[in-house]
């Protein structure tokens, strides 16, 4: 059996961990940047009590459950050989499974193990045992998905026949690669960095007018929800490397490359964008609003330009990130004007990105 | 044809080729090498995919970096194992790539036909065999008006008609003045091509071989 859950951790845990870094790293980031752990214990505490806030938990998992689960029946129909699970005994496919599903689990079984830790100092003998049974049946109920699956292998698609149509009559334009990439295939990563950002901005721009702010405050805004975007930015780098080495061999300018870029991160910021638009705090000019997003673009942009610089692993790009944050803090504290702040910094990425797209590699460290 | 000059490319401070002075004459020059001998990795640097240290100069004219758009109209390359975003279709990759390199409505057509993958080119790369994608990336090669195109193992997973199809271009090609820079452990020659010089990787360069 230890054999069968080593080839399972390496096919499947392995994998699903170094895939969703991205993921991981968005979800570390806005759970450890805007919640001490003063107000996680003070959320668990809550929770305790609140048949409601606990219930939010336990969609959170379930979602989680959910978005690991479909990533091992991808692995399983990626890697015809883990159909021959079912010709193991069932018992021991059961337990290597379940083996295999509890270490998916891993961030939802150290939470929930937290918020329990809370909930038994609370006494609240009811929520503990809610919570107890909802993270296994969350670690339980996958298995059947999956013992459906190795049942019935290579099924047809339920979308196959509408996505044949769409991809016989329309055909895709470059700029639009990366964003299909994303909705196809990155979907969880997008969603959440994108609910996370549009969340910041949002609340930045609903706090405006309840005291004497000024346009600080939307670049501070701004500043945080485009480094959210740090995981998003790595898949278009990995993406264009992995996927798209062919690019390199086109006849397109480097110039024609920066612009591409460009309009990749006005896509990218685009809802951020709208409510900014939407949700423009009286007291600011369409001109402060302009170079509020002129400042997010030239961010996102200065990432990709840093990526291409030098090769990182994703985990060594968030630290760059952090350092960005630093900096920028501190130029919008002094009162640097954000348009002044965005043409610079669309200097600066114009320039590492020409000086340095040709000499960018995906190395394997 | 091609000009390489004081080339080294290496991984991670790791050498895996490196050449002082290679010229390439205009014809079909065939690489051989162990499998990790660094025969993609100069395929590659010469496409214009990898960084490397030296120069790289085509017909006398057109330096890799100088005139990176006038170098890639005229080198194409196809992969040895393509990888392609799964959800693109051979036919958006096709217009994408044709688009590049200016190939005309006609060409397109000629070599969909000419590696048969009309019929399934509309569905996505990612229900594609290991053949159906080769097709696909031979087909990319061939698009535009290229001076050298540089096939990696351009027979590996294919079928007869295709593997014939391939030489057939390549004969074809060949005699309209485009060179070609190929790798493959079958024996060119034995098929029907006239390949100009044999080079083997050796010891992280390149020694000449009879033919």
């Amino acid at each position: 059996m230890n054999q069968l859950i080593t080839v399972l951790t390496k096919t499947i845990v392995g994998q699903f961990y170094r895939q969703n870094a991205g993921l991981l790293a968005v979800v570390f980031f806005f759970a450890g940047s805007f919640l001490r752990s003063i107000e996680h214990i003070a959320l668990a505490q809550i929770a305790s009590h609140s048949l409601f806030i606990l219930g939010l938990y336990i969609a959170i998992w379930i979602v989680y459950a959910f978005h690991a689960t479909r990533f091992a029946i991808r692995m399983i129909r990626q890697y015809d050989v883990l159909y021959q699970l079912r010709l193991i005994p069932v018992t021991t496919r059961l337990i290597s499974l379940y083996v295999t599903q509890l270490q998916l689990l891993i961030p939802v079984l150290a939470y929930a193990g937290f918020v329990l830790a809370i909930s038994i100092q609370e006494n609240t003998t009811q929520n503990s045992i809610l919570l107890i049974i909802s993270v296994i049946l969350i670690s339980i109920i996958p298995l059947s998905w999956i013992e459906y699956v190795l049942r019935h292998p290579n099924p047809e698609p339920a979308l196959g026949k509408l996505t044949a149509t769409v991809s016989h009559r329309f055909t895709t334009p470059y700029g639009l690669f990366f964003l299909r990439y994303l909705v196809q295939r990155q979907l969880v990563l997008l969603l959440l960095t994108k609910a996370g950002t549009v969340v910041v901005v949002l609340g930045v721009l609903l706090l405006y007018p309840t005291d004497d702010y000024d346009i600080r405050l939307l670049g501070l805004g701004v500043l945080v929800a485009t480094s959210g975007h740090a995981a998003l930015l790595y898949q278009l780098y990995q993406f264009e490397h992995e996927r798209l080495a062919i690019y390199r061999n086109l006849p397109v300018s480097t110039l024609q490359r920066l612009l591409r870029y460009a309009f990749l991160a006005a896509c990218i910021f685009l809802p951020e964008g709208i409510l900014l638009l939407r949700y423009t705090p009286a007291e600011l000019s369409a001109i402060d609003i302009v170079s509020v997003w002129m400042f997010g673009h030239s961010l996102l942009l200065l990432q990709l330009a840093i990526l291409l610089k030098h090769h990182r692993p994703l985990d060594r790009f968030l630290p760059v990130i952090y350092w960005l944050i630093i900096s920028g803090f501190f130029l919008i504290m002094y009162q640097f004007p954000l348009w002044g702040l965005a043409m610079a910094i669309w200097g600066i990425s114009g320039w590492l990105i020409i000086k340095h797209y040709w000499q960018s590699a995906w190395e394997i460290q | 044809m091609l000009s390489v000059k004081q080339f080294a490319k290496s991984y991670n401070n790791r050498l895996i080729i490196q050449l002082a002075n290679w010229d390439l004459t205009a014809g079909i020059h065939w690489l051989k090498g162990q499998n990790g001998s660094g025969k993609t990795t100069l395929f590659k640097s010469i496409a214009g995919l990898l960084p490397f240290d030296g120069t790289i100069v085509l017909n006398n004219q057109f330096d890799i970096r100088r005139h990176p758009i006038d170098y890639r109209l005229r080198v194409n390359y196809s992969e040895a194992e393509p990888v392609f975003p799964e959800f693109l279709t051979a036919w958006e990759l096709i217009c994408w790539v044709g688009a590049a390199k200016r190939a005309t409505s006609q060409q397109t057509s000629d070599l969909i036909d000419a590696f048969a993958i009309r019929e399934f080119m509309k569905t996505p790369v990612g229900t594609y065999s290991s053949g159906m994608l080769k097709k696909t990336s031979l087909v990319l090669a061939f698009l535009g008006n290229p001076s050298l195109i540089l096939l990696d193992e351009p027979l590996i997973t294919l079928d007869q008609t295709a593997t014939k199809t391939v030489i057939r271009l390549v004969d074809e090609h060949h005699n309209r003045g485009v060179s070609f820079l190929l790798s493959s452990h079958q024996d060119f020659n034995l098929s029907a091509l006239a390949v100009d010089s044999v080079w083997q990787v050796t010891n992280h360069t390149l020694v000449s071989e009879p033919l």
